[in-house]
This record gives C-alpha cells, structure tokens and sequence, in this order.
C-alpha cells in the first residue's frame, strides 16, 4: 500500500486466456479491502489480446463496484495502441506515473 | 509499512507467462518451396503463448518493423484463440513467408464462421466480445473470410512495408 493509499499489481509475461484467471485473482486479493486506487503496472506485459482486454474490463468493473478506481500505467506504444483500437481507454484510465 | 501478500505479490510480480517445452524444441523453419515461399505449419492445441514464439521465430528472417510484427502476431493469436473459443475442434495456423509479405492462414473444421464481413464494425465500447476479428481487421493489411464444406479459414496477409 503507498502511503497515498494505491495498491499496484505488476502483472508478468503474457496477457491471454491463460493468464486471465491469475490476474483477476491478485486483482481480487487486492480487492479485499478495497484501496482508494489499484494500478495495473503494465511495464513487464508484452503482450495482450482480447482475452487480456475482457479480463482488464471486469477488473476495473469489479474496482468501481468497490469504490476503488483502477487504472494502467507503464503502458508501451504497442498495447497503448492496442487500448486505443479496443476503447478499452476509454474506459480504463491510463497514467503516465510509475510506482511500486 | 505493513507487508500485505498483495505487497509482497506486487514485488515479486505476478507470473503469468507459459513455456511450453514442447513447442520450443518445435523447428522454426517448414518447408521451402521453389519459389522461395517458406511455408510452417503449426496446430492449434491450446498453447498460444507456444503459437506466438514459433510465429515470430518463423517472422525473424522477414525483418518486419516492430509494430508490424507485434500487429501481426496478435492477430495470428487472436485467430486460434477464435478457434480454441468457437470451433471446439481445433486447427491448423499455416504460415507463408514469401516477398515483401506474410501470410497466415487460420483454419478450423468446425466451420462456424461463415460471414465474410464480420468485424469490420467495432465492439461497443466496455463490450465483453466481439474484439478478435474486429483487432484482426485493424492489425493486418488483409483478412480474408472464408468458408466451405471442410470449415473455415481466416486468412490474414501483413505487408513488409
């Protein structure tokens, strides 16, 4: 927890279908006791389809019920673009600070 | 500071990437043909963490531009992961290397995709489906939809430049 109340998942390798259930479990966890703000660093994911795309979605659904907003930092060129195409940034908040 | 598992899950990072020994012992290069089109064929299984890391072995002599190959490669995922979703009988990937473009060609038995024109419309914003075809369209210069009695094949074409 950072003082300013944020909690940051660093998610690592690939985001797909095989990795959905991993990282909406660590979101859960973090979800337990609901921080103001819960950030995806994206620094060590390369790679994320739509599998990755649907689990970011209820992720952040599942934060706002809990008044937590979830965002996504450290995000590189090509999923920003990947985001953009998706309107998953539309969305999902995308920050430019890196933590954690 | 108090050491939460999600803290201490935040510093160790959570590890979501597969290998797949298998698929790494798979040869990179298929076949040649005289027309010096490369050609490598991969089944489509589950492994799709698998599929991309022989799909972009295979693309290295090709020198496509990082956004390119990157563009190309989900597409390719995004197809099998189609197939792994809707047809339930798995498929072929068959990969063509040849001058100035590559090509794939995503093929199931199921043979459930049958509309030529689909994903040319996006998903509505915050939608749960519809992205694959929809990314495939934009990531490739070409997605082709076809269809007949032995099932269907996408066919998705990136140009070198």
């Amino acid at each position: 927890m950072d003082p300013d109340g944020s909690r940051v998942i660093i998610p690592i390798g690939d985001l797909d279908r095989d990795a959905a259930d991993t990282l909406a479990a660590a979101v859960n966890e973090s979800l337990a006791h609901p921080p103001g703000r819960l950030v995806i660093q994206m620094t060590h994911v390369q790679f994320c389809d739509s599998s990755g795309i649907v689990t970011l979605l209820d992720a952040h659904a599942d934060a706002a019920r809990l008044g937590t907003e979830l965002v996504l930092a450290d995000v590189g060129d090509h999923l920003r673009a990947l985001f953009q195409i998706s309107a998953l940034d539309q969305v999902v908040r995308i920050v430019e600070e890196s933590r954690g | 500071m108090s050491k939460s598992p999600v803290a201490e899950a935040a510093r160790e990072g959570v590890r979501t990437a597969q290998e797949s020994p298998e698929a790494a012992q798979a040869p990179p290069e298929g076949e040649t043909a005289a027309d010096g089109v490369r050609t490598l064929s991969l089944p489509i299984a589950g492994d799709l963490a698998g599929i991309r890391r022989l799909a972009r072995r295979f693309l290295e002599p090709e020198a496509l531009d990082e956004m390119r190959e990157k563009n190309f490669i989900l597409a390719v995922s995004e197809a099998a992961n189609n197939v792994l979703d809707h047809a339930g009988t798995g498929g072929t990937i068959i990969l063509r290397r040849g001058a100035g473009r590559v090509v794939a060609e995503i093929s199931d038995r199921a043979g459930l995709l049958t509309d030529a024109e689909a994903g040319m419309v996006p998903p509505p914003v915050g939608s749960r489906r519809g992205y694959g075809l929809w990314l495939m369209r934009q990531m490739c210069d070409g997605v082709e939809i076809l269809h007949d009695p032995a099932g269907s094949t996408i066919r998705l074409t990136i140009l070198r430049a």
